[in-house]
């Protein structure tokens, strides 16, 4: 039994479909800012999964290639974002987003 | 795709979407980051699937290594208790997966959606597929994306360095302070000079 490349792409595409509605409950629901970040590198992780089924689908390496620049952004998002987590953290000694509030009326 | 392959990836995808849930629902935040480790180990597995190797050995070293070593960094840091958020109303989450799960099936909907001959499909694994492909094209046709990604490093680097440093400076006056607090009149004059020179650095930052 062979499965054709389209339908197997199909397959991955669906994967990485349900990955990225864990990645937006994640940050719908939770109220933690880590672990929202982590929800949103599992969203950028269903963004590289689709690019390297359609690359394979194309049977080029360019979805390969995209996926070092989605890693790229993630990596320089996390340094950023991390370092304002550990500001905030300094000054309100919580995580929970509902605390952060400094720019509502 | 083979008949053994495909029970490869479903078995890895079952892993890989067990890992994110668990990510999602648990209360500690180190659980959840070692759970988000496990979905993204299985993702790197799947990679090697696609035909896809050399991007599934940077999968694990960077995003399973070097940025879930920084999140659990980061928890061991500020040495973080679990999340108080988990009990929410409801009704509310029904409505929010409900929400989720919709678009989950329009992007699955409209990335299967290809109408036409407008994708040349080829001819599933990748023919010839060379390591060096991917350095020949990333300094070749990809050249200046590849320096503007360095230029993206380069200016976050630089943006953590601007955001935390009040925090550095400020912990270094205390240290300080701390050294040469022999003498009571010593450290009162440490700590009026604090107060002074506290206002410098948020200064700086905001212009």
């Amino acid at each position: 039994m062979v499965i054709s490349v389209a339908a197997s792409t199909n397959l991955v595409l669906a994967l990485s479909a349900i990955l990225f509605s864990i990645g937006v409950l994640g940050v719908l629901l939770r109220r933690h800012v880590l672990i929202i970040y982590m929800s949103i590198e599992l969203m950028l992780n269903a963004a590289n999964l689709a690019f390297i089924a359609f690359g394979r689908l194309q049977g080029t390496i360019d979805g390969q290639i995209a996926v070092f620049f989605t890693l790229t952004v993630a990596a320089a998002e996390v340094a950023v974002g991390l370092g304002i987590v550990v500001v905030v953290y300094r000054e309100l000694k919580s995580l929970d987003i509902d605390r952060l509030n400094l720019l509502k009326f | 795709m083979s008949l053994a392959t495909l029970i490869a990836f479903v078995v890895l995808a079952v892993v890989a979407v067990f890992g994110g849930f668990r990510m999602l629902v648990s209360r500690h935040p180190v659980h959840s980051a070692l759970y988000l480790v496990l979905s993204l180990v299985a993702t790197a597995a799947i990679y090697l699937l696609l035909a896809a190797p050399f991007v599934a050995v940077v999968q694990v070293a960077v995003y399973a290594g070097a940025i879930m070593v920084l999140f659990v960094f980061v928890m061991m840091f500020l040495n973080l208790g679990p999340a108080q958020d988990v009990h929410d109303q409801r009704q509310r989450r029904i409505v929010t997966f409900a929400a989720a799960g919709l678009l989950g099936l329009l992007i699955w909907l409209g990335a299967i959606w290809r109408p036409g001959a407008a994708v040349t499909v080829g001819g599933g694994a990748l023919p010839g597929y060379k390591v060096e492909e991917i350095g020949v094209n990333m300094l070749g046709r990809y050249a200046l994306p590849f320096e503007t990604a360095s230029l993206l490093l380069l200016v976050a680097m630089v943006g953590v360095v601007v955001i935390v440093r009040p925090l550095l400076a400020a912990e270094r006056r205390q240290a300080a302070a701390g050294e040469t607090g022999a003498t009571t009149a010593e450290a009162a004059a440490t700590a009026a000079g604090l107060v002074v020179e506290s206002t410098e650095p948020s200064e700086e930052v905001g212009h």
